[in-house]
């Protein structure tokens, strides 16, 4: 039985790890006693125990005191520990090249990481909705010629989804825009956007209550919901839960639980939520959310409804089909007021792009300071090298080194990050879905990565560089000049390449702003006055309530125009509304097929009191015309559209009012004017003269009275709604508003594109100051001969704006291509002039310029008997 | 500036190295540990402690002689200095006394024979 165990050994592998992290001094002694131990156990137990047994040891010497690889306590000194003694040495003494550095990192991981939080966001918007890859909206073609467009179709045509395996199930939705409906608590009003579903909608979408069972709070008719700053809003600190609020024509509510804030990357917002079983009919259709599960086929499905809204009179020539709420964000961006937030692919690309360049500029820009910083420790090196180092001594020495740049920038950039964070995400809009320890592990990743590839490039230069070669001072011939040089040629181009871009992006931007619009933005000031008169199903209190309204109108009318201050007044959208929406229109007795064209209406003040330019005909005026009469006027690309030549002869028809058996004579042509974003070409318009009482009131105020009359205007206000609070917008803040998205994203632009530019110089700057030091007896020599301190400039200034000009040479095409590219986004675009690219080069060379003369100054200045005799 | 307490494991550890003389090495003090309190204990963290102890000045070593079953391996003696058997004794010294003023166990009924 012994002897048969005898033979048996312990396990290799264990002996192995043993060997391989045992101090060299202490394995004689522990492998004699595992052995030992081993063979004790063996006589014991069975053979698997004592292999299980001396794994166990094994692991169980895995401490400090018996590791290699750890100092030791005993030696004076050891070789990491001087390792990281000489990098923090060194860090210290070159304050400049060190500071330059981990600017280079920190700026570097810092941009990258904040570009990055905001492409993240816009990325992944709705994608914390758990179906959102099988949310499908139905969609609607009228007719071949018109737009898709969203559509209720359990509303229209009683669509009934369980026939289809693939769908689970259907969801609707009407979104309220603020002016809608109006909250009142305590006699106070509120307004806000109102999502009106099904008791189901917390199925569908991943809104987080923070009060209430999402499964029930939507199933009682008389709930409502309020997001957290809404009810923040109407009760302050007190608690919202069971009070009750009024909705005007809708009845009271009953405050049922509390959501959390819709988060920033949600294409839909609203603040309230109402149980859509609360009404009957709420005025609008909204639009309906198909879920689907895996057997669902876009193609077949799309196939199989097409047809189904044809019975409904309205829809004979429809075609239904799906648009999956994955795309409508960034692809299919449908026309409905709950999904109107829609991002830019190339917004994305945009700013994906400026992040790359950064942390390309920094990394290359850390690798340049650094080699330019060992190339300057080159003598001590071969020095330690014939004392005996190793290589891997040397290998040791850049991971401290680098190890020490690692944790003060991560440091560093963490606390940088906590103290703009606020700034930022206010700036931005965003929310912030990570905590701290997330923001700080990506930081550290993104360090440690940046760390790791300026390693690599640092280990492929150095190494190669004999120690003979240095203490003999044969520096000059050494390749790697030429490398770190190019490197800042490239540093150059992007730097080039970004202040183009810089410019073409504020010109457009500008361009835009500052574009004749068609109309006179000036001291447009617009208002809602009356409500829809409510409508019981009494007819005759109905009738009475309206007579009463027009009256109402009509004295509201006329004190409007005795305000001193009110220039021209009128009632239509004024320009730059969102809902500006489309008929289908056809030039009667032609072969044009209906198209769609947006539609305008408008009174007859409206030309005069926006600014319109009449170019032919006339606009609608109250002694010729009476409203809803067959009457258009067209803007002048309508005219160019349909060609039109002799007004008389041009009639309009529309397919939704008539068809050519009812058509408008068109009456007049106004100037084109952008009655819609600027980002949209003008497209044809019909403007038709329909009035309606509720619609807002637009006035042209005198600027020098602009206070007093909004005053007379409010208390006209308050003598009719004595409990409402008079609001108005006005015409050129809200042009404004409209382009602070990209107003805010080309100022981000233009500050990453800055930093990046200092970031070249920086790396410059340091090139520049180890050339002029490396050669600073051959300056000592030139100036002894007789050289001048200008001439020694020129010397060291053209060596280096050589290259500069070098990437002058590249960086052109390339910003040329791309931002060719980059304007065909735009519908209005401003073209690429010459002198962006002038400037751009100009901006770079008196950049570049700066950072080496000023260090060739110095240089050249200097008493050459200091340079010649130090040895 | 070195630590000189000793712990509870470091005190049996020391005691254990007297007691087992010449032939207190690794292997045995574990093996001798666990026999004495039937506890185990990994041969890793009685080096570890020895270690320890030994840069205290409580021990000193040096290799002794090898066997066939250490795969002829050479072992390391330990032996306690004078300044280990000092500690020791105080550490007795310093419970008894503290033994001596549990009022219970004071004077009268038991007697530890010192």
């Amino acid at each position: 039985m012994k002897n048969s165990k005898n033979h048996i050994t312990p396990p290799r592998l264990a002996e192995k790890l043993l060997n391989w992290f045992i101090k060299d001094e202490l394995a004689e002694e522990v492998l004699g006693d595992l052995d030992e131990k081993f063979h004790s156990t063996l006589k014991q137990h069975s053979a698997r125990k004592a292999k299980r047994n001396y794994w166990f040891q094994v692991i169980n010497y895995l401490r400090p005191f018996a590791f290699k690889f750890f100092k030791n306590k005993n030696s004076t000194i050891s070789p990491m520990k001087l390792h990281f003694k000489l990098a923090f040495r060194l860090f210290r003494k070159n304050t400049l090249i060190s500071f330059a550095s981990l600017t280079s990192i920190v700026v570097g991981v810092f941009s990258t990481f904040l570009i990055y939080l905001w492409v993240n966001s816009e990325q992944t918007t709705d994608q914390f909705h758990t179906n959102y890859a099988k949310l499908y909206i139905p969609v609607i073609q009228q007719s071949a010629v018109d737009e898709y467009e969203p559509i209720n179709t359990s509303l229209f045509f009683k669509a009934d989804y369980s026939k289809y395996s693939e769908i689970e199930g259907s969801v609707q939705t009407i979104y309220m825009s603020p002016n809608r409906l109006k909250l009142s608590y305590n006699n106070e009003i509120y307004r806000g956007g109102g999502m009106i579903t099904d008791s189901t909608f917390f199925d569908y979408f991943d809104f987080k209550l923070i009060d209430g069972n999402p499964n029930e709070v939507l199933k009682k008719p008389s709930n409502i919901l309020l997001t957290q700053s809404m009810a923040k809003r109407i009760f302050g600190d007190s608690e919202p839960i069971g009070e009750l609020i009024e909705i005007s024509q809708r009845g009271s509510f009953q405050v049922a639980g509390i959501l959390e804030d819709i988060p920033s990357n949600s294409s839909m917002t609203f603040d309230f939520i109402l149980p859509i079983h609360a009404q009957s009919f709420w005025g609008t259709a909204g639009i309906e959310f198909l879920l689907v599960n895996n057997s669902f086929d876009k193609n077949a499905f799309d196939e199989k409804i097409a047809g189904l809204g044809r019975n409904h009179p309205q829809f004979k020539e429809s075609t239904l089909s799906t648009v999956a709420f994955s795309d409508t964000y960034f692809n299919e961006q449908l026309n409905t007021d709950l999904l109107s937030k829609h991002g830019q692919a190339y917004e994305l690309d945009t700013m994906r792009l400026v992040a790359l360049v950064i942390l390309l500029v920094s990394i290359l820009n850390f690798t340049n300071m650094q080699s330019t910083l060992s190339f300057s420790q080159l003598k001590a090196k071969s020095i330690k090298q014939i004392h005996g180092a190793e290589k891997k001594d040397f290998v040791f020495e850049l991971v401290a080194s680098r190890l020490v740049y690692m944790v003060i920038s991560i440091i560093v950039t963490y606390v940088l990050f906590l103290v703009i964070k606020p700034t930022y995400l206010n700036f931005l809009n965003l929310t912030l879905d990570m905590n701290e320890l997330n923001v700080l592990g990506l930081i550290s990743a993104a360090t440690f990565v940046f760390i790791i590839a300026t390693t690599l490039v640092a280990l492929l230069q150095t190494v190669r560089i004999s120690s003979v070669k240095a203490l003999s001072g044969q520096l000059n011939n050494i390749k790697s000049f030429k490398a770190g040089k190019v490197l800042t040629t490239v540093q150059y181009v992007f730097a080039i390449a970004l202040i183009i871009a810089t410019g073409v992006i504020f010109k457009q931007f500008k361009y835009m702003q500052n574009k004749d619009l068609g109309f006179d933005k000036e001291n447009l000031v617009s208002f809602g006055f009356f409500d829809r008169v409510e409508y019981s199903g009494d007819d005759k209190e109905f009738y009475e309530k309206s007579q009463e309204q027009k009256k109402n109108y009509d004295f509201v009318v006329n004190e409007l125009a005795k305000i001193p201050g009110v220039e021209h007044f009128s009632q239509g959208k004024t320009p730059f509304d969102n809902s500006i929406s489309g008929m289908p229109w056809k030039l009667v007795n032609s072969n044009y097929e209906y198209s769609e064209i947006k539609l305008l209406s408008a009174d007859a003040n409206y030309a005069e009191t926006v600014g319109l330019k009449i170019i032919e005909g006339r606009f609608f005026s109250d002694s010729l015309d009476v409203q809803r009469q067959n009457k258009v006027v067209i803007n002048k690309a309508a005219m160019e559209f349909w060609g039109i030549e002799n007004l008389e002869d041009a009639k309009l028809a529309s397919s939704y009012w008539g068809g050519e058996g009812d058509p408008y004579q068109v009456i007049g042509v106004v100037e084109n004017f952008h009655y819609e974003h600027l980002s949209r070409k003008i497209a044809p318009l019909v403007m038709v003269n329909f009035e309606n009482i509720e619609n807002p009131f637009t006035l042209k105020v005198q600027e020098e009275r602009f206070k007093a009359t909004i005053e007379s205007v409010s208390e006209l206000f308050q003598t009719f709604n004595p409990n409402q609070k008079f609001t108005y917008t006005v015409l050129e803040d809200k042009l404004n508003t409209q382009y602070e998205r990209e107003k805010k994203l080309t100022q981000t632009f233009v500050i990453f594109t800055l930093i990046a530019v200092i970031l070249s110089s920086i790396g410059l700057f340091t090139m520049a100051l180890y050339e002029t030091q490396k050669r600073i007896k051959e300056i000592g020599i030139r100036k002894v001969v007789g050289a001048s301190t200008g001439q020694v400039i020129a010397l060291l200034s053209t060596n280096f704006m050589k290259w500069v000009l070098l990437a002058f040479i590249i960086a052109w095409p390339i910003a040329w291509y791309l931002m060719e590219k980059w304007l065909d986004n735009f519908a209005n675009q401003t073209p690429l002039s010459w002198w962006i690219f002038a400037g751009a080069g100009l901006t770079a060379s008196i950049l570049a310029m700066l950072t080496v003369i000023g260090q060739s100054f110095s240089a050249a200045s200097q008493n050459p008997v200091k340079a010649l005799r130090a040895e | 500036m070195k630590e000189t307490r000793l712990g509870d494991f470091e005190e049996t550890l020391l005691l254990l190295v007297g007691i087992l003389d010449k032939e207190a090495y690794a292997f045995k003090i574990a093996e001798e540990f666990e026999s004495q309190t039937s506890r185990a204990v990994s041969i890793g963290a009685v080096h570890s402690t020895l270690n320890r102890l030994m840069e205290k000045g409580f021990l000193e070593s040096e290799m002794g002689e090898s066997t066939a079953e250490r795969g002829g391996r050479r072992k390391r003696i330990y032996t306690i200095t004078a300044s280990g058997q000092r500690t020791l004794q105080e550490a007795r010294d310093f419970k008894v006394s503290l033994w001596n003023q549990f009022p219970a166990f004071a004077g009268s009924k038991l007697n530890f024979n010192i």
